[in-house]
C-alpha cells in the first residue's frame, strides 16, 4: 500500500542488507515458523503412512512414501462427506440469520435516537459476555421445547445468539464511521428513511458488512460445545464434533485422518479469507474503533 | 417504499409508512427483532442458569434453593481457586504474546518482500482452523512419544530429552497458554496491519520535515494512530480467552491435577461430568463480573473519544 | 493405560470387512429368539444407543453386527451412535438432563448411582440374564443395583493385574509372584538392590491410580464409608497400616512415580525400566503383537499376577462399564430386546473370547464357559475377574465416592506420606478431612 520508505519504520534504510535480515527476515521466520509450522506438520501426518508415523527412526520432517490412506479413511469409513456439508449448512444459515437482524439493529443504533437506544446498545453486546458454558444446559431444554434437538436446525437456531451481539456492535461502529450527508440528500429528494438504509448507508458499509459475515462464517464454524450437546446423529455432526469424536478410541488418536480431517475442515474457510482478507481487515478496524 | 408506493397506498398503509419515519419508531422495528431473540435465546436460559446456581441442581434430580452455598464451596475450594489464577495467568500471557508478536507482525508485514500477499494469507490460518482441530495438532506435536518439537530440539543438540509439555504441572499452564496465543495472534497482527495501513502517508513525510527521526515517527504518528485499535483487539481477546474452553479441552482437560484448568473447563467438568449442574453454573457465573467490567471501560473509552 | 499399537489400527481396518463379509452368512443363522418380524410390534420403532469405542477393534464391529442383527431380525430400526469416552459421558449428561437424544448408552461405574431416578428398572430382564449364566458377581450387583432395583446391566471390566518381569524375578531369586504384602515389600527391596525396581503409579491418573492404590487400602482393612455410604470411616488404624507399608515400599521404586499418569508406567515396563507393575493386559497384548524384537522379548519375558492377600483379603480394582436404559426412552420394548440379543448366548460369549480378557463380563458362570482366549499368559484374568471391588467399597458406589475418585484423594494421601510431605498419621487425617467434606454436601 504505502511506500515502504515512508512509512516511518521502515526497516533497513541505512544498512539495507544486514538490517532487514535481522529485524524484517529473521523475525518473519520465526513468525511463520510458530503461526504455519503446525499446518506443515498436519499436512505431513496426513500424507504420511501409518508405518511411518509410529516409527520413531524416521524423520518426522517430510514424507518419504506419501500416501493418501488417511484422506481415503475419512471419505469411506466416516460421514465426513455429511459433517461438511452439515457445517457449510449451519455456518451460512447462522451467517445470514445474523447480517439480516444485526445490520439493520446497527444502523439504528448509529443513527436513530430513541428511548434507551443506548441502555438497549450496551445490553445487546453485554450479551455477547454471557459464556456457552454458563447457557448451554437451559438452551438444550428450550431446544428440546422447540422440537429442534437432535438436528443440525437447533444450531441454526443458537448459533445467531452469539453471532448477532458481535454483528450489531461491529456495525453500529461501522455506521458511525460512515457520514450522514448522503443519507440526508437522499431523504430531502423524497427517499424513506428505510430506503435510505437500504440504498445508500448498507451499500457504503460494504466492508463491514463482509467483515462482520466471515467472522460469523468463522465462529459458527467453530463451534464446539452446542455442536456437542444438542446433536446425536453421527449424520447430524459439524466438523470439529465429527472429527474429534469419531477419530479417537479410548485415549488413542487415529492421528493421520485426524490431520487430514483438520486440514479439509479449514481450508473452505481459509479460501473465503484469501478473497477477502484486505476488506475483513479494514472493515473490522474501522467499525472496532467507533462501536 | 419509494413516493410512488406511497402516494398509491391506502390509508393504513400511508400512516405505517409515515409511522416508520419517525426516528423513535423506526428505531424499534429494526433493534426489536434481536431484542426478542437476545431475550427469548440468552436473557431466559441466563436466568434460568442463575436459578441453577442457586440450587443444589444436579442431572438427574431438579433439587433445591440453597442461596449463595454454591458460591460459599467455591470460595472455600482449593481447585476453584488454582483456576481463577490460572485462568488469569492463561489470560494475562496469552494476551501478552498476542500483542508482541501481532504487532511485530504486523509491522513485517507492512514492509515490501517477496511473496507478501501468500505470507499475509498464510499466517492466518491459525485463526481459521476450527479450534477443536488445530489444538488436536498441538496435541500431536506435544505427544509424549512422538513429539516434533521434542525430535528438533533433541536433534539439533539443544537438550538431551525433551520436555514434558502437556504431563509436567508447571510446564503444561504454559503450553496451553502458548496454543491459545498462536490461535489469537493472526488476529491482532491483521488488526493492527489494516490500522497500519490507513494512516496517511503524509503525516510521516511531514513529522520528517519535522526532523522527526525513526523512533520519534513509530511514536508520535504511528502508535496513536495504532492505539485505538489495538486497544479494541486487546479488549476482544481478553474476552475470548477469559472465557476460552476448546483449547484446554482438547490439550488436557484441565489436567494433570487441574494444573491447567480455566473457568470454562471446571464449569464443564462440574456441570456435565460431575453432574452438580448448580456449581456449574455458578462457576461460569463468576466469569461474567470481571469481563463485565471490561466492557463497561471499553464501551466508556469509545463514548469518550467519539465526543 | 491403554496405549495404541498401530498394528491393532491396521487390524481393525481389515477386520472390519472381513467380519461385514463373512457377517452375512454367520448372522442368519444367528436368532435371539425374537418373534417373527410379521408379529413383531417393534417394526417400525427406532432405538438409538450411545457407545464408545472399546480398545479390541473387534468387539466394536460386532456391536455393529449385533446392531444390523437386531435390525434385521424385528424391524426396530438400531442405530449406534460412538462417541470418544469423555465426550460419551457429555451426551449422557445431556440425555439424562433432557429426556432426549437416545435409548441407551454405555455408562462408567457411577453412573447408576447418579441418575437412578432417570433410568428404566430392569430387574427381571437382570434376573433372567443372571440365571443364563450363573449369576452376577456381586460388583456387577453393586454397580447396577440401586434400592434393590437393577437400574443398569453390567457389560464387564477390565482387570488390572500385577504385571511382572519373570526374567528380573528369577535373577532376584524370586520364582514365584509375591503372595503377601510383606513378601512384596521383600521383593521390591531385592529387585531395587539389583536395579531392577518395581513402580506403583501414584500420581492422577485416571485408571491406574485407582486400581493401583485402592486394592492397598482394602487389604490391609481399611475403608472409606461406612455400608451405609454416608459415614466416613477412613481414619483407622487400618489405614494407618497401609499408608505405613506403602511409605516403607516406595523407597524402593523407581524414582517419579507420583508423576505418573496412564501411560507412564506401560512405557516405564516396555523400556524395561521397571519389573512390575500394576495394569491392564495392554502391555502384554501390545508387546505380543509387535513387529520389534526387543518389545517381543517383553511379552515373552513378562507374566500377570494377582494382588498379595492383606489382613483384609485380597482385592482390586477395575473400571466397568453398564448399559443404562433411560427411562425417558418411548421404546422400552425396544431397550429389552436390544438388551436380551446383547445378553443372549448367541452374542455374549463369543464377544467375551474375541476380547482377549481385556474385557471380560460379571458372571459366576463364566468360569466355566469357553471365553478364555488360550494363551497361558492370560488365564490368570479368569481369578482376577473374581477380585474386583468398587470405589465406596463395602457400601454403595455413591456419588460421594465418585467424587473422592475424582479428586484423586486416596491417590493424594499415599502420595503425601510416599515423599515425606505429611507423615502417615497425617496423610490420612488430611483424607478424613477431604473425604467428610464431600459427604457433608452430598447429604444435603
Amino acid at each position: 500500500m504505502s511506500a515502504d520508505s515512508s512509512t516511518g519504520i521502515a526497516i533497513g534504510a541505512r544498512h539495507p542488507r544486514m538490517e532487514r535480515a535481522l529485524f524484517l527476515y529473521a523475525p518473519l521466520a520465526f513468525a511463520l515458523l510458530f503461526l504455519v509450522g503446525p499446518f506443515y506438520w498436519m499436512l505431513i501426518t496426513a500424507l504420511k503412512p501409518d508405518s511411518d508415523l509410529y516409527d520413531p527412526t524416521s524423520s518426522p520432517l517430510y514424507v518419504s512414501a506419501p500416501t493418501l490412506e488417511h484422506f481415503r479413511y475419512l471419505f469411506e469409513r466416516t460421514d465426513f462427506v455429511l459433517w461438511l456439508q452439515n457445517t457449510m449448512i449451519v455456518a451460512t444459515l447462522s451467517t445470514t440469520i445474523a447480517l439480516v437482524m444485526g445490520v439493520p439493529a446497527g444502523y439504528a443504533l448509529a443513527r436513530f435516537r430513541f428511548r434507551f437506544s443506548e441502555l438497549i446498545g450496551t445490553s445487546i453486546f453485554v450479551t455477547y459476555l454471557v459464556p456457552t458454558t454458563l447457557l448451554f444446559i437451559p438452551m438444550i431444554h428450550v431446544m428440546v421445547q422447540f422440537g429442534l434437538d437432535d438436528s443440525i436446525w437447533s444450531l441454526v437456531v443458537v448459533y445467531p445468539t452469539f453471532l448477532v451481539p458481535f454483528v450489531t456492535w461491529l456495525m453500529s461502529g461501522y455506521f458511525r464511521t460512515i457520514p450522514t450527508e448522503l443519507e440526508d440528500c437522499a431523504r430531502v429528494d423524497g427517499m424513506t428513511r428505510i430506503g435510505a438504509m437500504l440504498k445508500i448507508a448498507i451499500p457504503l458499509a460494504r466492508p463491514g458488512i463482509l467483515s462482520a459475515a466471515i467472522f460469523s462464517f468463522t465462529l459458527s464454524w467453530n463451534e464446539f460445545i452446542y455442536a456437542l450437546t444438542l446433536v446425536t446423529a453421527s449424520t447430524e455432526r459439524t466438523i470439529p464434533v465429527g472429527v474429534l469424536v469419531q477419530l479417537t478410541r479410548a485415549d488413542v488418536y487415529f492421528w493421520g485422518p485426524l490431520m487430514a480431517g483438520a486440514l479439509l475442515g479449514s481450508i473452505p474457510v481459509a479460501i473465503v479469507y484469501s478473497f477477502f482478507v484486505d476488506q475483513y481487515a479494514s472493515g473490522l478496524t474501522a467499525g472496532a474503533v467507533k462501536g | 417504499m419509494t413516493a410512488t408506493s406511497r402516494a398509491a397506498g391506502a390509508s393504513p398503509r400511508r400512516r405505517l409508512s409515515d409511522l416508520l419515519e419517525q426516528e423513535r419508531v423506526l428505531g424499534y422495528v429494526l433493534v426489536g427483532p434481536v431484542v426478542i431473540l437476545l431475550l427469548a435465546l440468552v436473557a431466559y436460559p441466563f436466568v434460568v442458569a442463575v436459578g441453577y446456581a442457586l440450587s443444589s441442581r444436579t442431572i438427574a434430580d431438579p433439587g433445591v434453593f440453597i442461596g449463595f452455598e454454591n458460591f460459599v464451596y467455591l470460595w472455600e475450594s482449593q481447585i476453584y481457586r488454582r483456576t481463577v489464577r490460572n485462568t488469569c495467568l492463561f489470560t494475562l500471557g496469552s494476551v501478552t504474546i498476542r500483542i508482541v508478536l501481532g504487532v511485530s507482525l504486523a509491522l513485517i508485514l507492512n514492509e515490501m518482500f517477496p511473496f507478501r500477499r501468500l505470507v499475509r494469507a498464510s499466517v492466518l490460518l491459525p485463526w481459521i482452523v476450527p479450534t477443536v482441530l488445530g489444538t488436536m495438532a498441538w496435541l500431536w506435536m506435544f505427544n509424549p512419544n512422538f513429539s516434533v518439537i521434542n525430535w528438533a530440539l533433541v536433534n539439533f543438540g539443544l537438550v538431551s530429552q525433551g520436555p514434558n509439555w502437556l504431563t509436567d504441572p508447571d510446564l503444561a499452564l504454559f503450553s496451553v497458554t502458548l496454543v491459545n496465543a498462536w490461535r489469537g495472534t493472526p488476529f491482532m497482527a491483521v488488526v493492527v496491519l489494516a490500522a497500519l495501513q490507513a494512516i496517511p502517508n503524509e503525516l510521516y513525510e511531514a513529522a520528517t520535515i519535522d526532523g522527526a527521526g525513526k523512533f520519534q515517527r513509530f511514536r508520535y504518528v504511528t502508535l496513536p494512530l495504532v492505539m485505538p485499535v489495538l486497544l479494541t483487539a486487546l479488549v476482544l481477546s481478553i474476552i475470548w480467552t477469559f472465557s476460552d474452553f476448546g483449547i484446554v479441552y482438547g490439550l488436557t482437560r484441565g489436567g494433570p491435577m487441574n494444573s491447567t484448568h480455566v473457568l470454562a473447563t471446571l464449569s464443564y467438568e462440574a456441570g456435565l461430568r460431575a453432574g452438580n449442574i448448580g456449581e456449574g453454573a455458578a462457576i461460569s457465573l463468576t466469569m461474567l463480573p470481571a469481563l463485565l467490567v471490561l466492557i463497561v471501560w471499553q464501551l466508556r473509552r469509545i463514548r469518550r473519544s467519539a465526543i | 493405560m491403554i496405549r495404541e499399537n498401530p498394528k491393532i489400527i491396521r487390524r481393525r481396518k481389515l477386520g472390519r470387512r472381513s467380519v461385514l463379509a463373512a457377517g452375512g452368512g454367520v448372522a442368519a443363522a444367528a436368532s435371539f429368539g425374537f418373534p417373527s418380524i410379521a408379529q413383531s410390534s417393534l417394526r417400525g420403532t427406532r432405538l438409538t444407543v450411545l457407545a464408545s469405542n472399546w480398545f479390541v477393534p473387534e468387539n466394536n464391529t460386532q456391536l455393529d453386527q449385533l446392531a444390523a442383527d437386531v435390525s434385521r431380525d424385528t424391524g426396530m430400526e438400531v442405530r449406534i451412535e460412538r462417541f470418544a469416552g469423555d465426550e460419551l459421558s457429555t451426551k449422557v449428561a445431556s440425555v439424562i438432563a433432557t429426556g432426549r437424544g437416545a435409548d441407551i448408552a454405555v455408562g462408567v461405574e457411577f453412573d447408576t448411582y447418579l441418575y437412578a431416578n432417570r433410568l428404566a428398572d430392569v430387574t427381571e430382564l437382570a434376573d433372567e440374564i443372571g440365571r443364563t449364566y450363573g449369576g452376577w458377581f456381586d460388583v456387577a450387583q453393586a454397580a447396577c443395583m440401586v434400592n434393590g432395583r437393577w437400574r443398569s446391566l453390567c457389560i464387564g471390566q477390565a482387570p488390572a493385574a500385577w504385571n511382572y518381569r519373570v526374567d528380573h524375578f528369577a535373577a532376584a531369586g524370586i520364582n514365584q509372584f509375591p503372595d503377601t504384602f510383606d513378601d512384596l515389600l521383600k521383593a521390591a527391596q531385592t529387585l531395587h538392590a539389583r536395579g531392577t525396581p518395581i513402580g506403583m503409579t501414584l500420581g492422577h491418573a485416571s485408571g491406574d491410580g485407582r486400581s493401583t492404590n485402592y486394592p492397598v487400602l482394602w487389604a490391609f482393612g481399611g475403608k472409606e464409608f461406612a455400608d451405609d455410604g454416608r459415614t466416613v470411616t477412613l481414619d483407622s488404624p487400618q489405614t494407618l497400616q497401609a499408608v505405613e507399608w506403602y511409605a516403607e515400599i516406595y523407597k524402593y521404586f523407581i524414582p517419579g512415580t507420583t508423576a505418573w499418569l496412564d501411560a507412564d508406567n506401560n512405557q516405564a515396563f516396555l523400556a524395561s525400566r521397571i519389573s512390575a507393575t500394576v495394569n491392564v493386559n495392554t502391555i502384554y497384548l501390545a508387546s505380543r503383537a509387535a513387529a520389534d524384537p526387543a518389545r517381543k522379548a517383553v511379552a515373552d519375558n513378562m507374566n500377570h499376577g494377582l494382588w498379595p492377600r492383606g489382613p483384609a483379603g485380597r482385592f482390586a480394582n477395575y473400571n466397568i462399564n453398564v448399559w443404562l436404559p433411560f427411562a425417558s426412552s418411548q421404546n422400552q420394548e425396544g431397550q429389552r430386546a436390544f438388551l436380551r440379543a446383547w445378553y443372549s448366548r448367541n452374542f455374549l460369549p463369543n464377544w467375551t473370547k474375541t476380547g482377549q480378557s481385556y474385557f471380560i463380563p460379571t458372571f459366576a458362570g463364566f468360569d466355566k464357559e469357553d471365553v478364555w482366549p488360550a494363551d497361558p499368559k492370560l488365564q490368570i484374568f479368569r481369578e482376577l475377574n473374581k477380585l474386583n471391588r468398587l470405589p465406596g467399597h463395602s457400601g454403595p458406589p455413591t456419588p460421594a465416592a465418585a467424587e473422592a475418585v475424582s479428586k484423586y484423594i486416596l491417590v493424594d494421601m499415599f502420595a503425601k506420606a510416599c515423599t515425606g510431605q505429611m507423615k502417615p498419621a497425617e496423610a490420612v487425617k488430611w483424607a478424613a478431612r477431604e473425604y467428610e467434606q464431600i459427604a457433608r454436601r452430598r447429604r444435603n
